[in-house]
This record gives structure tokens, sequence and C-alpha cells, in this order.
């Protein structure tokens, strides 16, 4: 695959939120999510998932309930709660401000140093 | 609050969770299963194909659970079942290890209980370090204690301000009768603050009041928890001491005890005579320092004060100053002993951990394989580091446990072998026992020892999953004979650190014991065998100068005179020497010998079989009328008179008005118990300076102690209202002085045997694990042609090369150390190197020994049977 791009460390968390957000959704389908929205750039090691998923969960910004799935088998079903939201938007903010300093940064020509 | 709520539902419903995950897991490879069947796979190959996407799965499950914050949980009750399981299978590991930890632990909890009562609490007061004893000191030679003269502790507690209360206190040998036979109550006469100085209320009643420290009113008593127990006296009640009735208005809590072991206390009354002497010093002081002041600080203060009182009153304070000391320090040589005694357990329990490291270390090799498998499985490698924790934890506090109980025995042997003379000279002696601080010290150093025996085997953990990869282990395992480098060095430096621990250990014991012999040999100065002692304090009301007291005296011994099996019966008591004067010569130098006082009767020097060395003893007519003589000891005689005979010279003990002492005989010394050194001893008659108290000394023909009843009713017969105490043999005395030393020496021999005993375990068990590493390799020798004394002398060579560089480290150690201790314990004796020589070789001598069977072992190899093992 090779438009892969490395996922930066800390930019799993809001990922899955981001993919969360759209829905409530079961462990494989936010692994397809991610890779749907992220126009497939970005894969996750699929056992990976879980841990991050249980570590959320933990920290109170998702919440699970045992429901169907699509293909009409029983799978655990992820959502945010109120402080995954705010969280969200949080981490959205803060991404969207590193993003565009770099960006700028790497885009600056030799005149303007 | 959630994470609380998921932390309990995982507690209390952990296999539920666990099989949630489980099916969340399988849900998510069903569903790639789904995606992969629908992109055309064939069911089977997308399942499989599932799987492998998805990784190791027990791993991840591992991941999960510390991500939900219960892994430590779930591992411990893992862990802990796996640990029950290994040490089931391998029962002789675990009862080696835990027997070995359990004595090492024990002997620890035993010790810490002496450092936690005598040296750490020796009295129970509230802010220890602020209580000072204060005494005069002569400036000259200074660092003494002696009493203080009323008149000067007034003026300290007038002026001084570094404390908030100072308060003085005397010893008093009161005589109780009206309570069935005289006896002799251990009682001190006390300022009314005494208590507040101190900090410590009675448990029932009151203390003295300001206007029962007067002359008259002072006839009030508190009385201590076990004489109020052994006495069965209420609040209210009177007792009669030295012929007064005191009304009893206070008793003490049990854990009270200073003056330690005293009885009674009574108010201290001043007369306004008594009150301005400087030429008495009989009391004795304590203080409270304030809060912000410290010990340097006062006795800065004190320092000055002291001056301007020599300079005010120069006749009877010149010279004298103040010495400040901590209350909490006076146990200073017990504290010293103690401290040896426990580092001595301390090293004893760090050999056990090697032993232990040691056996470790051999069922981890044992065990690579399976390691290696968890491994692979995906453990790692610090969930195996706490599995190999998890193991020698479990035996640890097992361990512990058992030490704890070893130590509660142990301690209630010592406890029993305290002579209870001894409460009184060791602070918190009394007090030994197992408290919450010693519990959690016991629990403390069995999880410092579980962790300090699982270090080497981490070490060789680490080190190998660093170094050769999971394959490599794997297929050496595979292969059965693990031979790691970084093992067998761990190993021996282990061993070599038992050896030289157990040669520190072997010395130290050594000494003490042998200071202890010299204890019991330099008593030469008297012959302590069948010598039968009794002490009597006439009692002031009764006897009220030194007239009627030598009169009493004489009489007694008249009366003793005529028992049948006592071929001398004599008598001793102190009296004052507060000076040293000789006719025609300088006062001495500070630093020149100045005799004790001692009164004695004609016969003591045949009693106690001490030698005249020129002239001739105290004699039954050295009466009131006649001259006034001395007989000096030899040490002293010698020192002032060096090539001249003392007889006939003059020689005074105290002030201008103390009279002229006609020198009429030199004696042997007699030597002190503790440092061997010979006692200066002026004895006069004691006819003509009577003491107050006095220690009959009476040679008996049999057991001395037969003759003790005889010896009560011969004293009776003059006098039934006078108490008798201590009567003992002279040689129980001798044993109750030197019972510290004797206990120290007897509890260091027991951890040197143990450590010896542990090092020969190291010995064996490492020369045993080299045999059966190096089977095949033996077995190849052997079939090439090695014989079996090539063998013999290849695994002997082995141990004798770990042996003797423990024997050098611990050699270097031993030395240092012996010198430390000859140091820092007064007058112990120093170890000779023949000690050394003597102890190197017995320890190395007993390691090749005890590898010597393994080697037997090993020379017997059937190389048909070893290689076939391959």
């Amino acid at each position: 695959m090779p438009n892969q791009a490395e996922l930066l460390p800390g930019t799993l968390d809001m990922l899955i939120l981001k993919a969360v957000s759209l829905g409530p959704q079961h462990g494989y389908g936010i692994l397809l999510r991610i890779g749907q929205i992220s126009g497939d750039t970005l894969t996750i090691e699929q056992g990976a998932l879980y841990p991050a998923l249980y570590r959320l969960e933990r920290q109170d910004l998702l919440d699970s309930e045992w429901g169907v799935s699509e293909n009409n088998r029983r799978a655990k079903f992820y959502q945010l709660t109120p402080a995954g939201v705010k969280r969200l938007k949080e981490e959205t903010r803060s991404w969207n401000r590193t993003a565009s300093a770099v960006a700028t940064a790497l885009s600056a020509r030799p005149q303007e140093a | 609050m959630k994470s609380l709520r998921m932390l309990a539902a995982g507690m209390f419903r952990r296999s539920r969770m666990e099989r949630d995950m489980a099916e969340e897991l399988a849900a998510h490879m069903d569903h790639r299963t789904d995606d992969l069947v629908r992109a055309g796979c064939a069911p089977a190959e997308a399942a499989r194909r599932a799987r492998m996407e998805f990784g190791a799965v027990e791993g991840y499950k591992e991941s999960c659970r510390e991500a939900r914050g219960l892994a430590w949980f779930d591992e411990l009750r893992g862990n802990l079942r796996y640990t029950v399981r290994s040490l089931r299978a391998s029962p002789g590991y675990a009862l080696a290890a835990g027997l070995s930890l359990a004595i090492g632990i024990g002997a620890n909890l035993c010790s810490f209980v002496s450092v936690n009562s005598i040296m750490l609490h020796p009295f129970p007061f509230a802010h220890l370090e602020r209580i000072m004893l204060l005494g005069e000191m002569n400036t000259r030679v200074g660092a003494e204690r002696n009493p203080v003269a009323a008149a000067n502790f007034f003026d300290w507690k007038e002026s001084n301000r570094s404390f908030e209360v100072l308060s003085a206190f005397r010893n008093w040998d009161a005589l109780l009768t009206g309570t069935g036979e005289p006896e002799r109550v251990q009682a001190a006469r006390v300022s009314a603050d005494f208590f507040v100085a101190l900090g410590m209320a009675p448990a029932r009643g009151r203390v003295f009041a300001e206007r029962e420290c007067q002359p008259g009113s002072d006839t009030v008593v508190v009385v201590s928890h076990a004489f109020q127990k052994s006495h069965v006296v209420s609040l209210g009640q009177t007792i009669s001491l030295d012929g007064r009735i005191h009304t009893v208005i206070g008793v003490m809590p049990e854990e009270f005890d200073f003056p330690l072991a005293n009885q009674v206390w009574a108010p201290l009354a001043f007369t306004p005579e008594s009150k301005s002497r400087r030429d008495i010093a009989d009391l004795a002081v304590i203080g409270r320092l304030k809060a912000d002041v410290s010990a340097e600080r006062a006795r800065a203060e004190m320092a000055a004060l002291a001056a301007t009182l020599a300079r005010r009153y120069p006749q009877s304070n010149e010279g004298r100053g103040v010495s400040v000391q901590p209350l909490g320090e006076i146990n200073d040589i017990s504290n010293r002993f103690v401290t040896i005694i426990w580092f001595a357990s301390g090293f004893v329990l760090l050999l056990a951990c090697a032993n232990i490291g040691n056996l470790q270390l051999a069922r981890f090799t044992a065990r690579q394989k399976e390691m290696g498998l968890r491994t692979a499985l995906g453990a790692g490698r610090f969930r195996l580091v706490r599995q190999l924790l998890t193991e020698s934890l479990v035996i640890s506090v097992a361990g512990g446990l058992a030490g704890l109980y070893l130590g509660w025995w142990q301690l209630g042997l010592m406890k029993t072998m305290i002579p209870t003379e001894v409460l009184r000279w060791v602070a918190g002696l009394r007090h030994l026992q197992i408290d919450a601080t010693v519990l959690a010290f016991g629990f403390g150093i069995s999880l410092a020892a579980g962790i300090v025996c699982t270090l080497p085997s981490i070490y060789q953990l680490l080190r190998q999953r660093s170094g050769d990869g999971l394959a490599e282990t794997l297929k050496e395992a595979g292969r059965g004979a693990v031979s790691s480098r970084a093992g067998n060095r761990a190993r021996t430096v282990l061993v070599a650190g038992e050896v030289a621990l157990a040669l520190v250990l072997l010395v130290g014991a050594g000494l003490m014991v042998r200071t202890f012999n010299r204890m019991l040999a330099v008593n030469a100065g008297i012959d302590p065998k069948g010598v039968l002692t009794l002490e009597v304090t006439p009692s002031p009301n009764a006897y009220r100068d030194g007239t009627q007291t030598a009169q009493f005296y004489q009489r007694v011994l008249a009366e003793m005179d005529t028992l049948s099996g006592v071929p001398a019966a004599a008598l001793s008591g102190g009296v004052g020497a507060s000076k040293w004067e000789i006719e025609g010569r300088d006062a001495p130098q500070p630093a020149e010998p100045r005799p004790d006082g001692r009164a004695i009767s004609g016969r003591y020097f045949q009693a106690m079989r001490i030698p005249m060395v020129e002239g001739r003893s105290i004699a039954d007519q050295d009466g009131p009328e006649a001259t006034r003589v001395v007989v000096l000891s030899q040490t002293l005689a010698r020192y002032y008179w060096r090539n001249s005979s003392p007889i006939g010279r003059r020689v005074r003990l105290g002030g201008a008005s103390s009279p002229w002492l006609t020198v009429a005989g030199v004696c042997g010394d007699v030597r002190d118990w503790f440092g061997g050194e010979a006692v200066p001893i002026a004895y006069v008659s004691y006819r003509q300076e009577p003491p107050l108290a006095v220690r009959f000394a009476l040679r008996t023909v049999r057991d001395p102690l037969h003759s003790a009843g005889a010896a009560r009713m011969a004293i009776r017969r003059v006098d039934a209202n006078q108490a008798i105490y201590n009567v003992k043999s002279m040689e129980q005395v001798l044993a109750e002085e030197t019972s510290g030393v004797k206990s120290a020496a007897t509890v260091m021999s027991i951890d040197a045997a143990i450590a010896l005993l542990l090092a020969l375990m190291g010995s064996y068990s490492v020369a045993s694990f080299f045999v059966a590493q190096r089977t095949q390799e033996i077995g190849v020798r052997v079939a090439l042609g090695a014989s079996p004394g090539s063998i013999l002398r290849m695994v002997l060579t082995q141990t004798a090369r770990t042996s003797a560089l423990g024997l050098a480290v611990g050699l270097v150690v031993a030395v240092a150390l012996s010198a430390i201790m000859s140091r820092t314990l007064l007058h112990a004796v120093a170890v000779e190197p023949v000690t050394f020589v003597a102890l190197t070789a017995m320890l190395g001598a007993s390691a090749l020994l005890a590898a010597y069977f393994p080697a037997q072992r090993a020379a017997h190899v059937d190389p048909a049977i070893t290689l076939r093992g391959e």
C-alpha cells in the first residue's frame, strides 16, 4: 500500500473520536470508517485499535453498548460521551492550529526568512 | 466515577469482562472474514487471513487489560496461581528458601526489638530529645556526670534561660516495714516538678504539690505500677518507709520507668539550711529544654553560668562545670552492642538472600524453555520479571510470617535470660516487645528480601533477552544444557559474597566470644567461687550515727563467725573519697589515678582471696580510737611509690578537715569486669569510717546459697527490722554484670553458625549446579580417557577459585570491621592474626568439603548414559 502515511503518535485517539462522532460504531466499523474518511491513506493495525478504545472508555470519552451489526452479528458499539465531544473539539482546534503553522512554516520561501 | 465503577465491575465480574473482550475481538475478526468472503475469498482462507491480519491476539488482550486499568489485578491473580503451582512442583526449593528466610528474618526481628526498645525508645517520654540529664563536672577532666550541690541547683534553676523545667531528685534506699518481712525498696526523692519535666502524668491519683515538698509535709508517695501490684496498695493507704508513715497518693503508669526500676517516689524537701549547701553534692538533675533551644546552646549557657558561680564561690565551685547529656543517650554502651548484633543479623539475612538468589538462578536456568515459550505467547519481558517477583515475594512473605514466629519465640527465650538486676542498668530493656513498629519493620524486610533474592535472576533475564534472540534461547533450552556465561558469573559472585559475609560474621563472633571470655578471666583479682553476698542498708532512724552503725555491723559479723561451714565472714561498703592527697606531695594531676574508697572488715581479703603484697591487712582492732589506717591496691601504690614502699606514709581521702590515714599495707588489684583494668582502691577500716550500706561476703565451704538462710538469720538475730537484699552468690553477681556481653556473644555465635551453614549450602549448590550443567562435557572427557581424579580436581578447582575470591574480600572487610568494633566497643579485644588465619582456613576447607560430594558424583559419571541423554 504505497499511499499509507505513518500515524503520528497521539493521533489515533483523535481519529477514533472523530470516527465515532459520525455515529455509534463497533470496533471493525471504526477501523473501516477511519480508512474511509482519510481516503484510505491512514490505516491502523487492527489489534492496536482495541487497547485505544479501552483506554478512551476508561477516560470517560467513550461509552459502549452491545448491539447487532449490519452483518447481523453481535458487536459492541461505541459512542461519544459529552466529555468525548468536548475533547474532540479541543483536539481538532489544536490540531488545525499546529497543522497550519507547520504548513506555513514548510511553505516558506527563502526571501521570507 | 466511571473508572471506579469499571474497577469494581472488573473486580467482581471479571470473568464477564474477559468474555466480553474475547467476544468483541472475535466479532472484529468475524466482520473482517465476512468482508473477505464478500471479496471472493474461500471462507476457511478468509478466517485464517482475518486472524493473521489481526496480529497477536493474546498480546492485544494484555494491552487491553492494561488500558482498562485492571491488568495488575488480573496479572496478580494469574501470577499467584502460577506461583502456587510452580512451588508445589518443587517443594524442596520452596522449603529451603522459606526456611532460610524465616531464620534470617527471625534473627532480624529479634535484634530489631532491642534496637526499637533500647536505642529508639529507651523511655516513653514525649520529646525525649528535649530531656537532659545535668551534672557537675570537673572542668579539667570533663565529660563526667557528678552529683550536684543543692545551692548550685537552685542557682541554675533561677538563672538559666534554656530549660522549661529543671528538677532535682535523689535516689533513696528506703526500708519498707509493716508488710511482712522488712524489705528494701528502690525509691527516689523528687522535686514537685519532676513529673512535669518528664511530661508524665500518674495513671491514677495525683503527683506532689509544691507544698508537699516541704519538711514535715513530705509524707506522701507515688508508687510504680509494679509496686502497686506486688504490694497491693490502694490510693489513700499508708506504708511505712524508714519508720515514717507515708500516704499513697498516686500510681504511675506501667511504662513509666525513671529512675530505672524505681518503685516509690517521695517529695524532695529542703530546709533553708540544706538548700544553701554547696559543699555536699548529692542531687541528680533533669531538665526539659525549651522547644527552640538545642543541647549545644544549653551546654554553652550552663558553662557560662558555672563560670559565674565559680567566680562568686571560688572555695566550693572552683573548677566545676556543668555537663548536659540527652537522657536518650544514656544507653550508649548497650547501644553499641545492639547495633553490632543488628548488623550481624542483617548479614545473616543478606546471606540467606544470596543463597535463595542462587537457588532461583539455578531454577531460572532450568525454566528458560518455559520462559521462552511464554515470551513467544506474548508475555512481555517485564511481565516475566513481575512473575519472578511474585514468586519470591510469596516465599518471602511466608518466610516472614514464620520468621515472626521464630523471632517471637527467640524473644521470649531472651527475656527469661535477662537478670532482673540488669533492668536497672539498661533503659528500655523492660519493654522488649513486638509492637507495630517491629511488625512494620518485619514486613518491610520481608518484601525487601523477596526483591533482593530475585535481583540475580532479573539481571540474568534482562541481559539475556537483550543479547541473544528468543529463537536462540528456545534452541539452546531445547538442547537441555544451557551454559550462559553471565549466569555462571552471577553465581560465582553470589557464592564468593556468601563466603565473604560468613567470614565477617565468624570473625565478629570470635571477637565477641573472646571479649566475653576475657571478662570472665579478668576477675582473677578475686575468687568468686564459694562466696555468698548479702546487702544491708541500716535504716538511719534506727542507727543515727556512725558509731551505732559500726556497732551493728560488728555484732552481725560476730554472729556470722559462729556459722559452721563459713571460714571467713567479712563486709565491704563504699565510702566517700572526694579528694586524694599524699602527705608532702603536690595534689595529683587530673590524669593521675585516684582511688575509690572502700571500707572493709578484718577478714575481707581472706573472704575474697585478695592477696596481700606488702604490710598488713585492715584488722578488726583498727577501731575508732586507734590510728587511722589504709591499705592501697597494688597499681595505685606502684604508681605513686615506684621504687619505694608506701608503708608508714600518710594519705588523705577527703578535704582539709578529714584525717590523715597511715598506709598499713598493699594488696592485690581487683580488675574492672568490663575493661579488665586494675581499679585503684584505698581500703579503710569500717570501724573508723562506717559506710551507710554494706555488702557482707561469706566464704563458704559448700555451695554458697546453702548458707544463705543461716546468714540471714545471723543478721536477724542482731536486728530483725533491717531489710536484707541481693542475697546471691558472687558468681551470680558476676554473671549479671557480664550478662549483656554474654548474650551478645551467644547471639553472634548463633548468627555465625547459621552463616557458616548457609555459605556451605551455597557452595554445595553451586558445585552441584556446575556438575549438572556440564554432565555431558564430563561424560565426553571420561569417554576420552579422563581419570576420575582429574574430574574431581576440575570441580574442586572451580570451587576453590570462588571461595578464595570470597575469602580474600571477606578477610579485608573483617579486618576493617573488627578494628572498628574494637574501637567502638570500649576495650573489646583485638583479633590476633592467628584467629583470622584459623577461621579463614576453616571456612575454605568447609567450602571445599561441601563441594566434594557433587564433585565425587561428577567423577563417577557414566559416559554411556550421559551421552545417550543428548
